[in-house]
């Protein structure tokens, strides 16, 4: 475990164990945010921050915890950090807390936070524990980033609300990706082609 | 607006799964079968339901009060932890065999969004104006959940045995896609009640 | 004994990060509490005529009972009264509340006219009821005189003279109510929010039901 580069504890969120798309953790806000580019880069963004920060204070503390006890610890450290991402957002995005919705405060239910936690911060050291969090949430906003790309891109001709195909695309685009059931179609298909990809 | 209006908004219109995106994960986990997807949904509805009356009480009856709603999302996730610790150990004694078969999912209801959404959703003064509308919330969205559940459950059973599925999109993908298309039918129900 | 030590870790943890999120409650709550001032200013700027006064510091809540209420954002210019904005909730939405700030140009007891309009919020259709946020449906109210008799706004199907947006006269219909409660309100309640003008600001009907900080912008 200690023989594994600095940097592949960082990379390895990214694509080959990338949190969405091959562990798939995390669907719901995949499906729920990903309506515009600029909700999944600020649901990722939040995501990045909570899974780094909770990792390192998981690891920071892992001496002094008892195992019994670590679940409930770990709950509450996500949650606070979860929250400071809710207030901060609040207070300095309020377009983007108000898109974003309910999904931030369910940040803290997000599997891959806790799933890193356990898993791996609770065993590892500070650095690399930070690593791994930034790493798996990095992985994960690029499948929201993917998942919305598509979404925005067919459903409302625009990427990053910038008409991409003209005005009279965006009239009659496919509507039907940004409401749910577009959601549910993009990521399958998206799934699909990566594990045609991996040869699953 | 009245609780028949919730209940008909929470399980078809606004479905909790296949509109707001809640509950996810153990969706595509447990509906492969349909006895497990039964017992979940039981053990789902009682966590549902209890929690937002806890989370209900405690945000109007505490946080407000004091002026700590932001202390909302650590309070709530902790009531729903203890809660999944009870039911976890009360289904253990009443019933082994719907232990064993509901197996890891159980204490996973904890990081079920459903639970939390919901009972983050009763605070919310302008659509729930008092315990009981909240109550038949936490219902009607159980009961939606349960629905899709039990839908998906039946149509995942054959879809396993289609042998027409192409490689790449068995399991997960193809799942995910039939949930679009059931998705699609839910949206027919759209403007029928509001709330 | 191990039960001491979980309880003195957890507590720890505990006391730990509610230290440190009651730190970072006081230093968002000024920022959340302008955001949403701003959120309102910037609507009445888009929507109202030109004023000299605070229009937020002098809003005036028509039944501060119901959270669904509209509320008055009186303009004033050189202390002659202009006109007003006035955020108006209708429930007729297709999918939940319309909520609308209409700018009226004129006195209450004067000849009015719509100058513009604003949505605050909507749940509807996207691509369709969304519609109604800009373009050609709400461009219909842009410098619209309201008649004197005081009859009020109707979408083409109900025998006026507004055209509805193609698959989406429920939206177009609960728009147009907010626009009609709009003068309304203005015409019955104008009066009473002048006067009130002088008195000490309160802030937004919060949805909770409780009672927040007092707000008002400082321009």
């Amino acid at each position: 475990m200690a023989s594994t580069p600095l940097f592949k504890e960082f990379t390895k969120g990214l694509v080959s164990q990338n949190t969405l798309l091959v562990l798939l953790l995390g669907m719901c806000p995949a499906l729920a945010t990903t309506t515009s580019l600029a909700n999944a880069f600020g649901m990722g963004a939040a995501v990045i921050f909570v899974a780094t920060m909770s990792n390192i204070a998981v690891s920071a503390i892992r001496k002094i915890v008892p195992d019994e006890v670590r679940i409930p610890i770990f709950v509450l450290l996500i949650a606070t950090f979860v929250t400071v991402v809710d207030l901060s957002m609040k207070a300095w995005m309020p377009g983007l807390s108000k898109s974003l919705g309910l999904f931030i405060p369910l940040i803290v239910v997000n599997c891959i936070i806790l799933a890193r936690a356990e898993a791996f911060a609770y065993k590892n050291g500070v650095v690399r524990s930070a690593l791994d969090g930034l790493g798996s949430g990095t992985g994960y906003a690029l499948g929201l980033i993917l998942v919305s790309f598509f979404r925005e891109l067919l459903g409302n001709g625009t990427l990053f609300n910038v008409l991409v195909f003209g005005k009279a695309f965006q009239d009659n685009a496919v509507l039907v990706m940004i409401l749910p059931p577009g959601a549910f179609l993009t990521l399958g298909l998206i799934i699909g082609t990566i594990n045609k990809i991996r040869r699953v | 607006m009245t609780l028949l209006t919730i209940i008909i908004f929470t399980v078809f219109v606004n479905n909790v799964i296949l509109s707001q995106f809640l509950g996810i994960c153990p969706f595509m986990g447990v509906s492969k079968k349909l006895d497990s997807a039964l017992g979940m949904s039981a053990a789902v509805l009682f966590v549902i339901v209890l929690s937002a009356i806890i989370s209900y009480l405690l945000q109007f009856g505490v946080l407000v009060p004091l002026k700590l709603e932001y202390l909302q999302t650590i309070m709530f996730i902790l009531v729903i932890a203890a809660l999944v610790q009870f039911v976890e150990m009360f289904i253990k004694k009443a019933s082994p065999a719907l232990f064993e078969a509901l197996g890891i999912y159980l204490p996973l209801i904890t990081t079920n969004c459903a639970v939390l959404g919901t009972a983050i959703m009763v605070t919310q003064k302008d659509k729930i104006h008092n315990l009981i509308e909240a109550v038949v919330f936490a219902t009607g969205i159980s009961l939606g959940f349960a629905l899709v559940l039990l839908l998906f459950a039946a149509i995942r059973e054959r879809l396993d045995l289609e042998t027409g599925t192409p490689r790449p999109m068995k399991g997960l993908p193809i799942a995910l896609v039939t949930a679009s298309i059931l998705s699609l039918a839910f949206l027919g129900f759209s403007g029928m009640v509001k709330m | 004994m191990k039960e001491a030590k979980y309880l003195i870790v957890l507590t720890g943890v505990a006391v730990v990060c509610a230290a440190l999120l009651a730190y970072v409650y006081k230093v968002t709550a000024g920022p959340i509490e302008k955001a949403k001032n701003d959120a309102i200013a910037e609507g009445i700027a888009a929507v109202a005529p030109e004023l000299d006064n605070d229009p937020v510091a002098q809003m005036y809540v028509v039944d501060e009972k119901d959270p669904a209420s509209a509320v008055i954002y009186p303009a004033t210019s050189g202390g002659v009264v202009v006109g007003a904005a006035v955020k108006t909730i209708s429930k007729k939405g297709y999918a939940g509340n319309v909520v609308v700030m209409v700018g009226l140009e004129g006195a209450p007891d004067g000849q009015l006219r719509v100058l513009s309009t604003m949505v605050v919020d909507m749940k509807e259709t996207p691509g369709l009821g969304t519609k109604a946020k800009e373009g050609g449906f709400p461009n219909q109210f842009k410098n619209l005189a309201v008649p004197p008799d005081g009859s009020l706004f109707k979408v083409k199907k109900d025998g006026g003279s507004i055209d509805a947006i193609a698959g989406a006269t429920i939206t177009s219909r609960a728009f147009t109510e907010c626009v009609n409660v709009a003068v309304q309100t203005w015409r019955e309640h104008g009066p009473a929010a002048l006067k009130a003008g002088a008195a000490p600001a309160k802030s937004e009907p919060v949805n909770s039901g409780v009672d927040a900080v007092k707000g008002g912008t400082n321009g």
